[in-house]
């Protein structure tokens, strides 16, 4: 025990004064929160050029009612979308089209619309231009568009504007999720993302520690020290003493992200605010204490388990080229978890959620996607916790027994048969 | 009382039989060579003796109780394959080993600096292990076998790599824990090594204990003695299989070995009839001729049956 107790201090010391450790701390939430919202974020920043767009309008209803409703206007107060309108005719058309054509060529003009004539009727509008990717900009075109036309129609069939926009006025969808003792919350897709964000910090937890712990074992090999190490201890206090130093290792670096963003929720509200500005009301989702408790349980069994798994692969280790290979099929297992709960998010209660939450290679991640989106019956969230303890124990002693012939074993990778000896060994 | 008993150890790996029924007794307060060509079973049984594979069938004991986590916290370990944590610093490192033998690091401290003080890396002692040369990380990784005080030191090829200055050193640290008590085992390859240091030793070949015994005893059971010879004329004697088995020509001197049932006194007389002697000394058998007869010996015996 006491052994035990002096490389898991070894292990965790050497690992928390280096400087890839601190920065690694410092950097790691940045680039999570980074790629959890910065596509998003990056999608809905608006254009800030402003854009010159032509409007050929031979139906004679949209030109107007475009200039009046796109009247977007960036920073600096000048309107994003400045319209021209383009005379032309049926006969013509082609001409003006061949005109409109070259000075987009020569960035004369951003983009130009064509209306024809019955588009009130047919229901087709064109829009051409260089840059066609954003997604956001198609479907404000398609939008405004449509509306005019949709108005335009309302009032031929001699309708009171009054009516007209009583009739059309769009509903506003409030949703709110409905958490343990029917308390109601406001939800505005947050939640989502601070759920996305969790199982993304486990899954980043279950790759990043579990190459630890696998490569602290095979340099420990390949460098030959483990010789004078188990000269001194027996090899399962070695592996127990890795294990649990790199866990703590990762506890740490957690906590110290914890009591962070805790200390940011309380003291810095006004940080936020000003961060927030123009989202009016934004307010950061609370993350209920069960789910924060879950979060730990399956952080601390899924990382037992997969790291005595590294450490086991580590022992089977003779060369760089050998880890690489060995690590494939379980960032493989954390990368199917990862995908599975996806589809939880988006069906927690479906059968295929149901049973990935309780296969112990997938649960750490999968089971705490389902307790985030929606809390499962406590019966099943221990049933996934009893498999897993269960798995956990067997991976022991299974990584023991590995561990134990594979430590000394140099040269070559061992085959399955041989695997299985060093088992029965 | 024996320091370590190995009774009757096998051990084998798969279908190579790399210690077969092994025993030996080793008293308190020696030094005992292990020797044998490569691929003996010398590092296999130093690794039974440390616990760090069990044989699959004998005992081994130390002080007269199974060799366990706390008798083997008063062994000292020098592996033939050398290693350390290249990334730790040179006192930490020797703290960290010390603690995993038992001792704590503020009592570790003070002999930690005694060491390396007298191994003449004191200035080094906050330097990380890889910024020293290769030499010098031999020395740290001796200064950890030591540390603890251990009753039993078993050194693997404690001299490969090392310069004659630091052989010296070694040397004279392994005669200075001797004579505090400590018994040392080590295996080496180098016969006038343990021809200086050794009291007994155990000839290993092929998993087998093939010479077993204080080396005095070793050297007189195996009987033959050379006889060196310096001589002017034509010595056809020594072609003369009946009389002379084997002859090494130095350039100013002859070395004999006389053939079986021939007496030493059967030779002078031989050569007094053809040459001028100017110098006959009888030579007891050196380790290395030892080593090389005994080995090869088996060997061909064994290629025979």
């Amino acid at each position: 025990m006491n052994k035990l107790w002096t490389i898991f201090k070894r292990e965790y010391l050497t690992r928390v004064k280096t400087k890839g450790f601190i920065i690694g701390t410092a950097l790691t939430p940045l680039f999570i929160v980074l790629i959890s919202v910065g596509p998003g974020l990056l999608m809905s920043l608006k254009s800030e050029k402003p854009k010159k767009i032509s409007v050929v309008d031979l139906s004679d209803i949209v030109y107007y009612e475009l200039v009046k409703t796109m009247n977007d206007t960036t920073s600096s107060g000048k309107r994003v979308y400045n319209f021209s309108k383009v005379p032309a005719s049926t006969d013509d058309l082609d001409v003006v089209k061949n005109d409109l054509k070259k000075s987009v060529e020569d960035d004369k003009i951003d983009g130009y619309f064509i209306i024809p004539p019955d588009t009130s009727e047919d229901n087709k509008t064109q829009y051409f231009s260089k840059s066609v990717c954003n997604l956001d900009e198609r479907r404000t075109f398609r939008n405004a568009i449509s509306q005019i036309i949709t108005n335009h129609r309302l009032e031929k069939s001699n309708l009171d504007p009054k009516l007209i926009g009583k009739l059309t006025k769009p509903i506003d969808l409030k949703v709110l999720k409905i958490s343990k003792g029917g308390k109601e919350e406001e939800d505005r897709g947050l939640s989502f993302i601070v759920t996305f964000i969790m199982v993304m910090f486990l899954y980043m937890a279950l790759i990043m520690y579990g190459a630890f712990v696998m490569r602290s074992v095979y340099e420990e090999k390949l460098s030959r020290v483990v010789e004078v190490i188990i000269s001194s201890c027996k090899p399962f206090q070695l592996m127990a003493g890795k294990v649990l130093g790199v866990g703590a290792v990762g506890l740490t670096q957690y906590f110290i992200w914890a009591a962070v963003a805790g200390l940011l929720t309380v003291y810095s509200g006004s940080i936020i605010q000003m961060f927030s500005a123009g989202t009016n009301g934004f307010s950061i989702p609370t993350i209920p204490i069960a789910v924060l408790i879950y979060f730990v349980i399956y952080f601390v069994l899924g990382y037992l388990l997969f790291a005595t798994l590294y450490a086991a692969l580590g022992a089977m280790v003779n060369s760089d080229q050998d880890a690489q290979q060995l690590q494939f099929p379980v960032i493989m297992i954390i990368i199917l978890a990862f995908f599975l709960s996806f589809h939880i998010i988006r069906s927690p209660a479906s059968d295929l959620s149901k049973i990935v939450a309780l296969i112990p290679f997938f649960s750490p991640i999968t089971m705490f996607t389902r307790i985030a989106v929606q809390m499962p019956p406590f019966g099943e969230i221990l049933l996934s916790i009893a498999i897993l303890i269960l798995t956990i124990i067997v991976m022991i002693w299974l990584a023991g027994k590995i561990f134990r012939v594979g430590i000394l074993m140099y040269g070559k990778r061992p085959t399955l048969p041989e695997l299985i000896n060093w088992i029965k060994y | 009382m024996s320091i370590l008993t190995i009774d009757h150890v096998y051990k084998s790996f798969k279908t190579v039989h790399a210690v077969q029924d092994l025993s030996l007794e080793l008293p308190a307060g020696v030094i005992f060579g292990l020797l044998g060509p490569n691929g003996a079973g010398k590092t296999t049984t130093i690794r039974m003796i440390m616990d760090i594979i069990v044989p699959d069938k004998g005992k081994i004991s130390i002080n007269g109780k199974p060799n366990n986590q706390k008798q083997l916290d008063r062994v000292g370990y020098l592996p033939e394959e050398r290693g350390l944590y290249r990334k730790m610093k040179v006192g930490e490192l020797l703290s960290f080993l010390a603690e995993m033998k038992g001792i704590k690091p503020s009592q570790s401290n003070d002999r930690i600096k005694m060491w390396l003080t007298r191994f003449e890396l004191i200035d080094r002692i906050n330097k990380k292990v890889e910024e020293l040369s290769k030499g010098m990380q031999q020395k740290i990784q001796f200064i950890a076998t030591v540390i603890h005080k251990p009753k039993l030191i078993i050194l693997d090829e404690p001299f490969t790599g090392l310069d004659p200055v630091n052989t010296e050193l070694i040397k004279n640290v392994m005669l200075e824990q001797k004579e505090n008590g400590a018994t040392i085992i080590f295996s080496t390859h180098l016969m006038d090594q343990v021809e200086k240091l050794c009291d007994s030793i155990c000839l290993i070949n092929e998993g087998k204990a093939v010479l077993n015994g204080e080396l005095k005893q070793v050297k007189k059971n195996f009987g033959r003695n050379s006889i060196l010879m310096q001589y002017e004329g034509d010595a056809r004697f020594l072609n003369d299989r009946t009389l002379v088995k084997s002859f090494v020509d130095h350039d100013n001197f002859v070395e004999i070995y006389p053939a079986e049932k021939v007496t030493i006194k059967q030779i002078l007389q031989e050569a007094l009839k053809e040459v001028e002697v100017s110098k006959f000394e009888i030579m007891e058998p050196s380790l290395h001729e030892i080593f090389i007869e005994t080995v090869t010996k088996k060997s061909g015996e064994e290629t025979s049956e």
